[in-house]
């Protein structure tokens, strides 16, 4: 039976009707086209579809949506101050300047698993962002830049 | 890739969650959902209902009360690595087993009361309930059961749990000459148990007045080393003992694991060295 579930994505309220079996990941590209949370390895496994739900990193593909109900879901499209605007938040620029990605499947994921890094730690080493990232699979950088692009984002919120 | 289709209750009291458990079959109980969401989109399980327990209030809580930790089954991995209790003497090995599960992701919605319910072979937490000799308290309409963790697990994904029962709380002792630690070799690609060693000791100076051990990841269920245990308490804490006492700890292991991540014989080899790796430093907290 399907139910009706309010849920705020990006800041924006909205109420859907869903099956019981629909998973966050699916809710948010094929009913609110937000596309930039990718699917991936579909088994929990890859952290391509990660997003924060009241700002901790989950894999939206092992969430049910409605397990989000009455929750604040942010993804990739939310980050950036004024969406919408050429302003991109600190870290998906610092994966641009430190050639964090290469074909960008993952970036998205990545990108919102270092959200909630930096928000608990913002001055990781190394170790810690590598461990921190540990649930997040990248197959073409070898994560060498992945991780000098959150050091660098850390540097920059940080005010450095 | 979507589950089977299924009913979906989302109770807002543990007495209406129970009464659902009690009113049917085939019910699965949704915790965080880390393990039964992928067992549900892989179609190994096919539920009739699921009955999610995320506006369930009353169960999501870390406590101290009279000597004893309570922690309530809905309680995060995550909510265990950061709290500074369970960071603490005996109940290190569970902050060290839940801060090795899976990532950061898995570890922000997976429960304590999940994992232990849900009772996988490799999994980290039911090592370490058992090093601590938890006691895991069910409520079913009838009440309140404590199950000693020693009685808890009965083999692959198998509980004492009934079908009406809900597991609602975990409860253990804070002696204050006690240490934990729990170590892991990790399978790479999942990051469960090839093989995890959980210990606790109460040490009284530099001599070892209780010792639990036990293991995970190497037969079809998590169990003590009851004859290695035996072999330590009374003794002088020393690295030679313990080496000593772990040698042919993986003995003692019936039945073990053999598959693509590892053979029978590794995993018993790795037992012995994770067991002392996890004796010494719980004990090591108090020389």
């Amino acid at each position: 039976m399907n139910r009706t579930i309010r849920l705020a994505v990006n800041g924006r309220e909205h109420s859907l009707e869903v099956e019981p079996r629909l998973l966050l990941a699916h809710l948010l590209r094929d009913r609110l086209d937000l596309t930039g949370t990718h699917i991936g390895c579909e088994t929990s496994l890859c952290g391509a579809c990660t997003v924060l739900v009241d700002g901790r990193a989950v894999k939206s593909c092992t969430l049910l949506a409605v397990q989000a109900e009455g929750r604040q879901v942010t993804t990739i499209e939310g980050l950036a101050e004024g969406a919408g605007t050429e302003q991109l938040h600190p870290l998906q620029e610092a994966f641009w300047n430190e050639h964090g990605l290469q074909c960008g499947f993952c970036t998205p994921g990545m990108i919102m698993t270092a959200h909630q890094l930096l928000e608990e730690n913002p001055e990781p080493s190394e170790d810690e962002i590598r461990h921190g990232l540990e649930g997040n699979l990248c197959r073409c950088t070898g994560y060498q830049n992945i991780v000098r692009a959150v050091q660098s984002a850390a540097a920059e919120l940080r005010g450095g | 890739m979507l589950p089977a289709e299924f009913d979906y209750a989302a109770p807002a009291s543990l007495d209406e969650a129970l009464a659902l458990l009690a009113g049917g079959t085939n019910i699965r109980i949704l915790a965080g959902g880390q393990s039964l969401l992928p067992t549900l989109k892989l179609r190994l399980d096919r539920p009739d209902l699921v009955v999610d327990l995320r506006k369930v209030p009353e169960l999501s809580y870390i406590r101290e009360e009279d000597g004893e930790i309570a922690i309530g089954a809905l309680t995060t991995y995550a909510d265990l690595v950061a709290s500074d209790l369970i960071d603490s003497g005996v109940a290190r090995c569970l902050a060290e087993a839940a801060a090795s599960v899976g990532d950061l992701q898995v570890r922000n919605l997976g429960t304590i009361g999940g994992s232990l319910s849900h009772a996988d072979p490799a999994a980290d937490i039911p090592a370490a309930a058992l090093a601590l000799d938890a006691s895991l308290v069910a409520r079913s309409e009838e009440g309140d059961r404590t199950i000693s963790a020693g009685d808890f697990f009965h083999g692959l994904w198998a509980t004492a749990l009934k079908p009406s029962e809900l597991l609602r709380e975990i409860r253990f002792r804070m002696p204050a000459n006690g240490g934990g630690a729990y170590e892991k070799l990790r399978q790479a690609a999942s990051g469960f148990a090839l093989v995890g060693a959980a210990a606790v000791a109460e040490m009284d100076g530099g001599t070892i007045e209780a010792m639990r051990v036990a293991l995970t990841g190497v037969s079809s269920g998590p169990f003590r080393l009851h004859a290695l245990e035996d072999r330590l308490v009374g003794e002088t804490l020393s690295e030679e003992l313990v080496r000593e006492a772990c040698d042919k700890a993986g003995e003692a292991i019936e039945s073990p694991l053999s598959d693509a991540h590892a053979s029978a014989e590794y995993r018993v080899a790795m037992a012995g060295v994770t067991a002392r790796r996890a004796i010494l430093r719980a004990a090591g907290q108090w020389r």
